[in-house]
C-alpha cells in the first residue's frame, strides 16, 4: 500500500502548525479588594470582551479581569457602569441586558437580575425589606424597579410618553426623590418620588443630558452634551445647568459657543465645591462657573473615555482608551491636576466606580 | 518505482514543515469532458499569481456556500459569525473590503459594505473559483488590496441535455434542494440552475459567557435561501459569443445573539433579495478579441430587531443598492509574440439606507470610471514581461495611477517550472457606508492604499501514474491610509483614515495523484504563514504596533486525501486555524483576548453508480468529526460534529457532478 506514508506525515504537518503558545493565567483570584476604585472596563461593541479591575491606592497595585479571575465567566458585552451597596458590587452589562451581582470583596458571583433590554444605571435605596434599585435602559422605556438582592423585578415605572419613549441614563438621589436623566434624544430630567414611585415633575434642560451630579449647597448640575451633527433629534450647542432642587428651576445656564464641543462626565469633588469634566481634556470648574477657559488636564494624545474623582480624597482618575480596541490605560493626577501615576487596565475604561473601606 | 515512491515521500515530508495545494484541475488525471474556460483573458499568457480551486473540493462542497469552500485556502482567511451567518474573507492579512469578488467579471461586493457575505454565495452557482493573489488583480479591478476572487461559469459545447439533482439532508433540520438542467446545441445553451436550502440550525454547544456554564441550543439562527439562475449562451458564428446571465436570490436568516446575551426576548433578522444580470458579447476579430459588457446588480435589505416582550422595535432598517456595469474590453495581438490589452469600465452606484424607528439614513450616488492599458511580451523561450496602468476615478476626482509589472520565467526548458514575480500599487474607494453613514461617515475619507509584491514558484511533474505539483508563493504589502471606525467625543463612531498594515508571509500549496489500477489517490496540502502587522502607533502607550492584527491567523493550513475506486470514494479534510488574537496588543497572557487555534476534521465517503447514461449517486459526511468546540468569532458558537446526506441523480453526465 503507497498510501502508508501519506497520513502519518500529515499528521506530523499539523502537529508542527498546532505548535502554539497556550494563554497563561494571571492567578489573581482569591485578592480582596477594600478601600480604592473599579474600572468597569466597557469593551467594544459585539465583542463581548467588558472586564473589571480593581486599583488599590495604598498598595499601587492593580488587578484586572476580577470578574473573570473570580468566576471563570467572562462579563459580557458592554459593561457600563456599577455600584456598590452594603457588601455587593452590582455591574450593568449593558448589551447583555443584565446586572451582575457580586461579592465586592472579591467579585464572586451571587446573582444577577436579567431579562433587561438596555441597562445603563442602577442605583439602590432603603434598608432591609424595604431596599430596593432602580435600573435605567437607554431604549426601553421603562425603569426597572427591583430587589436587590433576589434579583426579582417589582415594578417598573412607565417612561413612554405620547409620541417618545425617554431613554434613562444617569440617576442621582436626592431628598427622597430621584432624578433620572433622559439622555438619549431627550432633554428632561424626571423627577420620581421614591415613596409612590411615580413622575412628579419633569425639569428641562440643554439637549442630551449625560451626567448630573449634586454639590454641597444641594443644586443640581447637569451636563448636556447637545446631541450630535445629523441627529435626527437635531443638534444644539452643549450647556451646564445648575437646577435648584427644591423649586425645579434651571437657574443658570452655561451654554458653550461651539457646537463641536460636547462635554460628558460631570464629576464632583470629595468637598463638593468643584465640578470636573471632559471637553477637550480634563476642566476643573467652580461653582461660580470659573475654568472653562483652559483644560485643567490637557489631552495630550490621550483618548480621554471616561472621568473620576476619588469621593474621599478628591483624586482625579482619568480613563484612556488608547485605540477603542486594545487595553486602555487610567491616569490618576490629583485635584488640582497633577499627575500622580498611571496603569493598565481592560479595554475601553469607561466607567469607575469608588470603593470604600471594609466596614468591621 | 522506488524512485516514484522516494520522491513521493520526500515532498510529504516537506509539506509536513509547512503543510495547501494549488490548483487541482490540471493536476487531475481523471478523464472528464472538456470544459472550455470561459475567461476574460488568457491567464497562462500573464504572469498572474493565483490558485484555482479544486474539483474535488468543488463537488465536496456543491451544497455548501462559498465561505465553506473558501476555508480550504488558507492563504484566505474566513471570518465567521456562525454556520449560515455572516462570513467575510480576508486574503494575507488584509482587511474583509480588501477582497473583490467577481462574479463572470461583475463585481459582487456591495458598494455600501465594501464587502461580501460568503454565506450568501452557494458554490452551486460557480463552475470554476480562482483567486488571484495582490497586484494580479488588478487588470479585473482595482481596491483588491489583498487579492479577487473570481467566479465563473464554463460552458460545455458538446453536451445536448443534462439534468441533475442534489439533494442533501443534514444536521439541525437542514435541508437543501439543487437541481440543473442544460440544454442546446453548439449554436445556443440554455443553463438553468435552481437551488432552495433552509435550515432551523439549532445546534448545541457549550454556553461558556453566562452563570452557571451550561448546554445550549444556539436560538434564533434559522436561514432560508432561495436562488434561480439562467444562462444563455449564444455561438451565432465563430467570430461571435453572447451570453446572458440572471441570478436571483433570496435568503432569509435570524441573528443569534451573543452567547452572554441574557436581556428582553428579541427578534432579529436579516432579509436579503439580490439580483444581478450580464450581458457579455465577445467577439473575435482578426487582431484578437472584444469583449462588450453589461450588467445590473441590485440589492435589497431589511435587517430589524424588534423586543416583544417590550412591543419595542429597535432598528428597522431598509437599504437598497442599484448598480450597473459596464465594460469594454479589446486583447489585441501585436505580433507572434506581443499582447494588448485595453479595457474600460464604467460604473454607476445607487444606494441608499434608512431606518424606520432612528428615522436616520442617507443615500448617495457614486459614478466611478476607469481605463487600463497592459502588454505582456515573450522574451526568448522563457521570458515573458508584463506591464499595466490602471486610471481610475470616482466621484469626479481622479485617483492617483495603479501601475503594475510582473514577469515570468521558465526555471527550466521543460514546461513545468516557473518563476513568477510582480509588483503594482492599488487603491481601494471607501465604501460608502464609511463615506456617508449617518453618524460617522466621513466625506473626507482618503481611498487607502497599497503597494503589494508577489513572487511565486510553481512547478509539476506528471509520470505515468503520478501527478505532483506544488507553488511556493511569497508576498509583502503595505497597506496605508487603512481605515478605522473610532469614537468621537460625540459617543457615535466615525471613520478615518488612521492605520499603516505591513502584511508579509508565505504559502506553500503542493499535491500529488497517484493511480494504480481502479485506484486513484489524490493528495492535498498547504500551509500559509501570514504576519500582518500594524506600524504606527496612536500614541505612545499605544502597544499594537508591530503586533499582528486581530483575527489574523499567523499560521493556517489544510489538508486532505480522496481515494476513489470503482465509484466509491473517501475523503478527508482537515483544516487548522491558529491563534487569533482579538485585541491589537495581541497579550498573550491575556487569556480572555485570544481565541484558541482549532483543528476541523470532515469526513467523506459515497458512492455513483453508472446505469447507462445515467447516474446515481450518495455521499455521507461527518462535519467536525471530534466534536471539537470552537469559536471563529468571540463569543459566537460553532457547530460541533454534525452530519448530512446527499443524493444525487442525473440524466446524461454533467461535467461537474461525476468527478466521484
Amino acid at each position: 500500500m503507497r498510501t502508508c506514508p501519506t497520513l502519518p506525515s500529515l499528521i506530523v504537518a499539523v502537529l508542527i502548525a498546532s505548535c502554539e503558545r497556550q494563554p497563561v493565567d494571571l492567578g489573581d483570584a482569591g485578592n480582596k479588594f477594600g478601600r480604592g476604585v473599579f474600572v468597569v472596563n466597557e469593551g467594544q461593541f459585539l465583542a463581548a470582551n467588558a472586564s473589571v479591575s480593581f486599583f488599590d491606592p495604598e498598595t499601587d497595585s492593580v488587578h484586572n479581569h476580577i470578574f473573570y479571575q473570580a468566576n471563570q465567566v467572562p462579563l459580557g458585552d458592554v459593561a457600563h457602569s456599577m455600584s456598590i451597596w452594603k457588601d455587593d458590587a452590582y455591574i450593568v452589562v449593558n448589551n447583555s441586558g443584565k446586572v451582575y451581582r457580586a461579592n465586592r470583596y472579591d467579585m464572586e458571583f451571587k446573582g444577577k437580575l436579567t431579562g433587561l433590554l438596555s441597562p445603563r444605571f442602577i442605583i439602590h435605596m432603603g434598608s432591609g425589606q424595604n431596599s430596593k434599585a432602580y435600573v435605567s435602559d437607554l431604549y426601553s422605556g421603562w425603569l426597572t424597579i427591583t430587589d436587590p438582592e433576589k434579583g426579582t423585578v417589582l415594578d417598573s415605572i412607565d417612561l413612554r410618553g405620547s409620541d417618545e419613549r425617554f431613554s434613562s441614563e444617569q440617576m442621582i438621589l436626592h431628598n427622597g426623590k430621584l432624578y433620572v436623566a433622559c439622555w438619549s434624544y431627550g432633554r428632561q430630567i424626571m423627577v420620581i418620588d421614591t415613596e409612590t414611585d411615580l413622575i412628579i415633575d419633569s425639569i428641562e434642560v440643554g439637549k442630551q443630558p449625560n451626567s448630573m451630579v449634586v454639590d454641597k449647597f444641594g443644586y443640581l448640575w447637569v451636563l448636556s452634551g447637545g446631541g450630535y451633527p445629523f441627529s435626527p433629534f437635531g443638534q444644539e450647542n452643549a450647556s451646564l445647568a445648575r437646577v435648584n432642587l427644591e423649586s425645579h428651576d434651571v437657574e443658570t445656564m452655561k451654554i458653550w459657543d461651539d457646537i463641536r464641543v460636547s462635554p460628558t462626565d460631570l464629576c464632583i469633588n470629595h468637598r463638593g465645591d468643584s465640578l470636573y469634566f471632559i471637553g477637550e481634556g480634563v476642566y476643573r470648574v467652580s461653582l461660580d462657573m470659573k475654568g472653562f477657559d483652559k483644560a485643567l488636564i490637557p489631552e495630550n494624545g490621550r483618548q480621554i473615555y471616561s472621568l473620576g474623582v476619588d469621593p474621599e480624597d478628591g483624586t482625579v482618575y482619568i480613563g484612556d482608551a488608547v485605540d477603542y480596541q486594545q487595553n486602555g490605560w487610567v491616569y490618576r493626577f490629583s485635584s488640582g491636576g497633577t499627575a500622580i501615576d498611571s496603569f493598565r487596565v481592560g479595554i475601553n475604561p469607561g466607567y469607575f466606580c469608588f470603593s470604600p473601606a471594609r466596614q468591621q | 518505482m522506488r524512485k516514484l515512491l522516494y520522491i513521493y515521500i520526500i515532498s510529504l515530508l516537506f509539506l509536513a514543515g509547512l503543510p495547501e495545494l494549488a490548483s487541482g484541475s490540471e493536476a487531475d488525471t481523471i478523464h472528464i469532458n472538456e470544459v472550455e474556460i470561459v475567461r476574460s483573458s488568457p491567464v497562462h499568457f500573464a504572469p498572474v499569481i493565483s490558485a484555482d480551486m479544486d474539483t474535488i473540493s468543488m463537488n465536496l462542497m456543491a451544497g455548501r456556500s462559498l465561505s465553506e469552500l473558501l476555508s480550504f485556502q488558507p492563504a484566505v482567511h474566513i471570518k465567521s459569525a456562525g454556520r449560515g451567518a455572516l462570513s467575510t474573507a480576508s486574503f494575507r492579512g488584509t482587511d474583509a473590503s480588501h477582497t473583490k469578488v467577481y462574479w463572470n467579471g461583475i463585481r459582487m461586493n456591495s458598494p455600501m459594505l465594501g464587502q461580501v457575505d460568503f454565506s450568501l454565495v452557494p458554490v452551486w452557482i460557480v463552475d470554476e473559483l480562482s483567486l488571484l493573489y495582490g497586484g494580479s488583480s488588478l487588470k479585473e479591478g482595482s481596491g483588491a488590496l489583498g487579492g479577487a476572487v473570481m467566479l465563473e461559469a464554463s460552458v460545455d459545447w458538446n453536451k445536448r441535455l443534462g439534468v441533475s439533482l442534489n439533494q442533501e439532508i443534514a444536521s439541525f433540520n437542514t435541508l437543501g434542494t439543487y437541481g440543473r438542467l442544460s440544454m442546446g446545441d453548439d449554436k445556443i445553451k440554455s443553463e438553468t440552475r435552481v437551488y432552495r436550502n433552509r435550515s432551523e440550525n439549532n445546534y448545541p454547544y457549550l454556553n461558556t459567557d453566562i452563570i452557571p456554564r451550561q448546554e445550549q441550543r444556539l436560538d434564533q439562527a434559522a436561514y432560508a435561501r432561495v436562488g434561480v439562475l439562467q444562462e444563455i449562451y449564444i455561438r451565432p458564428g465563430k467570430k461571435h459569443e453572447v451570453s446572458v446571465r440572471l441570478w436571483y436570490q433570496e435568503a432569509e436568516r435570524d441573528l443569534p445573539p451573543l452567547m452572554s446575551q441574557e436581556g428582553a426576548s428579541r427578534v432579529e433578522k436579516q432579509e436579503d433579495q439580490n439580483l444581478r444580470t450580464s450581458l457579455e458579447w465577445k467577439l473575435y476579430p482578426g487582431f484578437g478579441t472584444v469583449l462588450v459588457r453589461s450588467g445590473y446588480a441590485g440589492s435589497r435589505m431589511h435587517y430589524f430587531l424588534h423586543h416583544n416582550s417590550l412591543e419595542y422595535s429597535q432598528f428597522d432598517s431598509r437599504s437598497q443598492e442599484n448598480s450597473l456595469y459596464n465594460t469594454i474590453q479589446a486583447d489585441v495581438r501585436g505580433g507572434s509574440r506581443t499582447r494588448f490589452q485595453f479595457r474600460t469600465d464604467l460604473n454607476r452606484h445607487d444606494a441608499g439606507i434608512r431606518d424606520l424607528v432612528l428615522d436616520e439614513g442617507y443615500s448617495h450616488l457614486r459614478n466611478e470610471g476607469s481605463l487600463v492599458a497592459s502588454a505582456h511580451r515573450e522574451f526568448g523561450k522563457r521570458w515573458i514581461l508584463y506591464a499595466l496602468l490602471r486610471q481610475e476615478w470616482a466621484d469626479g476626482k481622479w485617483l492617483p495611477s495603479m501601475p503594475s509589472a510582473g514577469f515570468s520565467y521558465r526555471l527550466f526548458k521543460s514546461n513545468s517550472y516557473h518563476l513568477r514575480g510582480n509588483l503594482s500599487r492599488n487603491y481601494n474607494l471607501p465604501s460608502l457606508n464609511d463615506l456617508y453613514w449617518i453618524p460617522g461617515g466621513n466625506p473626507e475619507l482618503r481611498p487607502e492604499n497599497s503597494i503589494n509584491g508577489d513572487l511565486s514558484v510553481e512547478f509539476s511533474h506528471k509520470m505515468d501514474r503520478f501527478v505532483f505539483k506544488g507553488s511556493l508563493n511569497g508576498f509583502a504589502a503595505r497597506v496605508e491610509d487603512w481605515i478605522l471606525w473610532k469614537p468621537t467625543r460625540f459617543r457615535y463612531w466615525e471613520a478615518e483614515n488612521l492605520a499603516t498594515v505591513f502584511s508579509r508571509g508565505m504559502d506553500i500549496q503542493l499535491g500529488s495523484e497517484i493511480s494504480l489500477g481502479e485506484w486513484l489517490l489524490t493528495l492535498k496540502a498547504s500551509y500559509a504563514y501570514t504576519r500582518s502587522t500594524n506600524e504606527e502607533a496612536v500614541s505612545s502607550n499605544d502597544f499594537s504596533r508591530g503586533k499582528q492584527l486581530i483575527y489574523i491567523p499567523v499560521h493556517a493550513s489544510n489538508a486532505y486525501t480522496n481515494l476513489t475506486w470503482k465509484g466509491y470514494f473517501l475523503n478527508w479534510s482537515y483544516t487548522y486555524t491558529g491563534r487569533r488574537y482579538t485585541q491589537p496588543s495581541s497579550e498573550e497572557y491575556d487569556f480572555t483576548e485570544s481565541l484558541n487555534p482549532f483543528a476541523l476534521n470532515d469526513l467523506h465517503l459515497g458512492k455513483t453508480l453508472n446505469i447507462g447514461r445515467s447516474k446515481a449517486g450518495f455521499r455521507f459526511t461527518v462535519y467536525n468529526l471530534f466534536n471539537v468546540s470552537y469559536q471563529a468569532i468571540r463569543s459566537r458558537p460553532m457547530p460541533m460534529r454534525n452530519y448530512a446526506l446527499t443524493l444525487r441523480i442525473a440524466i446524461c453526465e454533467h461535467v461537474q457532478l461525476y468527478r466521484h
